[in-house]
């Protein structure tokens, strides 16, 4: 009798920690992206609360930095104007970047041309453009515009260019046995089967234009929430900093898979 | 945010080729394909040489071609500007060999354990979305205006692309391979270094192409907001002097160390892999 | 129990699968049956009779739930160097030559290289590539990228080959070319072999046995036994006894199809 009671007492909190081990192994094997980047966070919280590193803000002390900056109405211009700039800039980027890329794809002509930039320029650090554009257009708002433009239009134009070059060629025959002419081929067949390829180009130009805008504002004009981030680094309020940073990511990160996740519709309604 | 994380039970993440850096196709075989291109490289320095050196509504201000060219001739004479370049160099080597260092053995052990991959995918997403420029004062803040904070620029930047390209690649190494290593009697390390790795070379070859490309826009962009030395100084420098010609000279220079890296390690991709032709 | 013919066991083999819907299927049930010392058996069925598993299973790449394959009187429990699998895709390793796949398991046992590269070539020289040692896999045909895997095999001289549909990838002349030159090779050195494969011409003209299995779940439905003479040429698939057998084998799978 004394066994049982024995390897009763032992095993009730033997099973309580196995249900809180099961729990934590079961988060683990679902969730564990979620649980890493947890992890960093709260290890982050600590070191700053503790001040391991002299420059580096805890969480608590970057979320105060963040409510304080968003209770603050020129802050909210700054956004305003910083987001009006990338969102004019893409436009042009998607605008230009679509008829160059399906026009590059569809004739030689257009790709001997301009293929040969679009190639160069794709791959090159068009940062190193941004004084350049300072200088053609000055400290103003097109400027800006400009910068953000440049960004997005080559990795725009690409993605379009390929996605066009990739329609499989059997479904433009399809549409020509039935009749179709070039404009009901490139409306009905091509465009719409390079759109999956065009939404993921849409998705990286806009990233890259969040990244243009604001190194063109702090590089340019100190406007905007780059003009911000380079006042407040230079005032080593690293907490600011660090509360704008995290603003432009979740902001980035929120349209880019907005943008990604349109992407992969069309491209699951394809299969 | 990363829908990566989850969504692909037991199966590889298989990750397409990056649509953004396909590489737009070479001349074709038609006779006026290359003086076509030609002709419009000419007559776009033709009309830049025509339309520059003035001051016109909406432009402020673009130096001539020519002008340029001087700039770009008296710039190779100064010793100032090969310091830079050298500085500038061999910071993008640092960070780059810190990137590869870092980067391949964590996206391999990725590709190999799926339960890693998926703890580090998201992190890594957020990582590759990360807009750079917002990082640098941070970066200024933490390491100072020195050689560091520009090193860690270029690797933040580029290591993500890295690990993400190797970890895919890892990960996707036919199955019947593995099988027939196995089926050999292949030990672990047997099976990681006459399979996996070659068979993934490809992969990670494009993995170093791109995180090469980051790594140069990690370069300009951290010269050009810490501004302390290298060529983003000399940038800085003629701009705020309004030394066009210099100025764009420079710009010029920093663009071809940047297709130059790349180039570097497209020559290294091409010998590798041969047996794909 | 004590009869020395038999090299392959296979006892009682159940082969579960996780399904989609987290519970488990049944690949194999209870499969048994035996293989002796030098005897070609093919293995047949439906598709979803679990063949593959079965070769897998054979070949220590998959292990049964229950049950298990005896080789030599020891039970297998991995991949063995008395035995060398013929891939249904090749498996070649596409950066290394012909020369290079087919030393590939020889370094791995690290055999000297004079000594590998002399088996190698032997094995090249056998299945007819002798001159195609410094070629890519991606130069050669289907039927010739299927004659480096089965070099590969026969370099590492297995005591059992087995053959996961071959040349099922192939197109039916080069099948019918490589189904010859396999049974000519065999012939001038005999070996165990386990052959799967879904065509029935293709089981009768190369088996001594044809298993026949059942779908979902697999077990062993039939065992047809071939007593065509050997050596067994072309000619063999033009006569009466041949059509007789596989339209024996066509029936059995009919039936178990409907």
């Amino acid at each position: 009798m004394g066994n049982v009671a024995d390897v009763d007492a032992l095993s009730r909190p033997r099973a309580r920690q196995s249900r809180v081990r099961r729990f934590v192994s079961g988060a683990w094997q679902r969730y564990p992206g979620a649980l890493v980047i947890l992890g960093l966070l709260i290890l982050w919280e600590i070191a700053g609360e503790l001040q391991l590193f002299a420059f580096l803000p805890s969480i608590r002390e970057i979320v105060d930095a963040g409510v304080t900056l968003l209770e603050r109405p020129d802050v909210w211009r700054s956004w305003g104007r910083t987001l009006l700039e990338v969102f004019v800039g893409t436009a042009i980027a998607v605008g230009l970047g679509f008829v160059l890329g399906v026009s590059m794809a569809q004739s030689r002509v257009v790709e001997a041309l301009f293929g040969l930039y679009v190639d160069l320029f794709q791959s090159a650090p068009v940062s190193a453009f941004v004084p350049v554009i300072g200088l053609v257009f000055g400290l103003g708002y097109s400027a800006i515009v400009a910068t953000v433009t440049i960004f997005a239009f080559f990795v725009f134009t690409v993605n379009t260019y390929t996605g066009v070059k990739n329609v499989d060629p059997r479904l433009i025959e399809m549409a020509r046995s039935f009749g179709a002419g070039r404009v009901a081929v490139q409306f009905r067949v091509v465009i719409p089967a390079a759109r999956p390829m065009m939404l993921t180009g849409l998705g990286l130009a806009v990233g890259r234009g969040v990244n243009g805008g604001i190194l063109g504002e702090m590089l340019i004009s100190i406007v905007g929430i780059g003009g911000l981030l380079m006042y407040y680094g230079g005032a080593f309020q690293e907490d600011f900093v660090f509360a704008l940073v995290f603003m432009v990511l979740i902001i980035a990160v929120v349209l880019m898979s907005l943008i990604q996740r349109l992407a992969d519709k069309y491209e699951e309604r394809m299969r | 945010m990363d829908a990566g994380d989850g969504t692909s039970p037991g199966g590889a993440a298989v990750v397409q080729p990056r649509p953004a850096l396909v590489k737009v196709r070479a001349p074709g075989r038609e006779w006026w394909f290359l003086p076509l291109r030609i002709l419009s490289v000419v007559v776009l320095l033709g009309a830049w040489q025509a339309f520059g050196g003035q001051e016109r509504s909406g432009i402020e201000f673009l130096p001539r071609f020519s002008d340029v060219v001087q700039g770009l001739v008296s710039l190779v004479q100064d010793d100032e500007f090969w310091r830079a370049t050298r500085d500038t160099v061999q910071v993008l080597v640092l960070g780059y060999a810190l990137t590869v260092v870092v980067g391949i053995p964590i996206g391999v052990v990725m590709g190999a354990k799926h339960i890693v991959r998926r703890a580090l995918r998201p992190l890594v997403g957020i990582l590759l979305a990360t807009p750079i420029a917002p990082l640098v004062p941070i970066l200024i803040i933490m390491l100072g205006i020195g050689i560091s904070a520009r090193v860690a620029t270029i690797f933040i930047l580029a290591v993500p692309i890295l690990i993400e390209n190797t970890a895919a690649s890892v990960a996707t190494v036919p199955r019947r391979l593995v099988d027939m290593g196995h089926s050999f009697g292949a030990s672990r390390r047997q099976l990681a270094m006459a399979v996996i790795v070659p068979a993934s070379l490809p992969g990670i070859f494009a993995g170093l192409r791109l995180a090469a490309g980051r790594a140069v826009v990690g370069m300009v962009v951290g010269e050009l907001i810490i501004a302390s030395a290298g060529l983003g100084q000399l940038i800085q420098l003629y701009s705020t002097t309004f030394d066009a010609p210099k100025l764009f000279a420079t710009v010029v220079a920093v663009l071809l160390i940047g297709l130059g890296a790349v180039q570097l390690v497209q020559i290294a991709e091409r010998r590798s892999g041969r047996w794909r032709r | 129990m004590s009869d020395g013919h038999r090299r392959v066991r296979v006892d009682s083999v159940t082969k579960l699968f996780p399904n989609a819907q987290g519970g488990t299927f049944t690949a194999l049930q209870d499969v048994t049956f035996d293989v002796g010392d030098f005897e070609f058996l093919s293995i047949i069925g439906p598709s979803g009779s679990g063949k593959t598993t079965l070769l897998r299973i054979l070949g220590g790449l998959e292990f049964p739930e229950h049950g298990a394959v005896v080789i030599d009187e020891a039970e297998v429990r991995g991949p063995g160097r008395e035995r060398a699998i013929v891939f249904q895709d090749f498996a070649l390793l596409p950066w290394r030559s012909v020369l290079g796949n087919v030393v590939f398991p020889l370094e791995l046992r690290r055999v000297a290289k004079g000594e590998r590269d002399r088996r190698a070539h032997e094995a090249i020289t056998l299945v007819g590539l002798a001159g195609f040692e410094d070629y890519y896999p991606n130069m050669l045909s289907g039927g010739m990228q299927q004659r480096v895997g089965l070099a590969r095999a026969l370099a590492v001289e297995p005591e059992v080959l087995l053959m996961d549909e071959p040349f099922g990838a192939l197109d039916a002349q080069t099948r019918t070319v490589l189904q010859d030159e396999l049974l000519q090779i065999w012939e001038r050195d005999r070996k165990t072999v386990v052959f799967v494969t879904h065509d029935m011409a293709e089981a009768v003209f190369l088996s001594d046995r044809v298993l026949i299995l059942s779908a979902n779940p697999g077990t062993v439905h039939r065992v047809v036994t071939v007593e065509l003479p050997r050596p067994r040429l072309d000619e063999l698939r033009r006569t009466a006894e041949f059509a007789d057998l596989v339209g024996d084998v066509w029936e059995t799978l009919q039936t178990l199809t409907r």
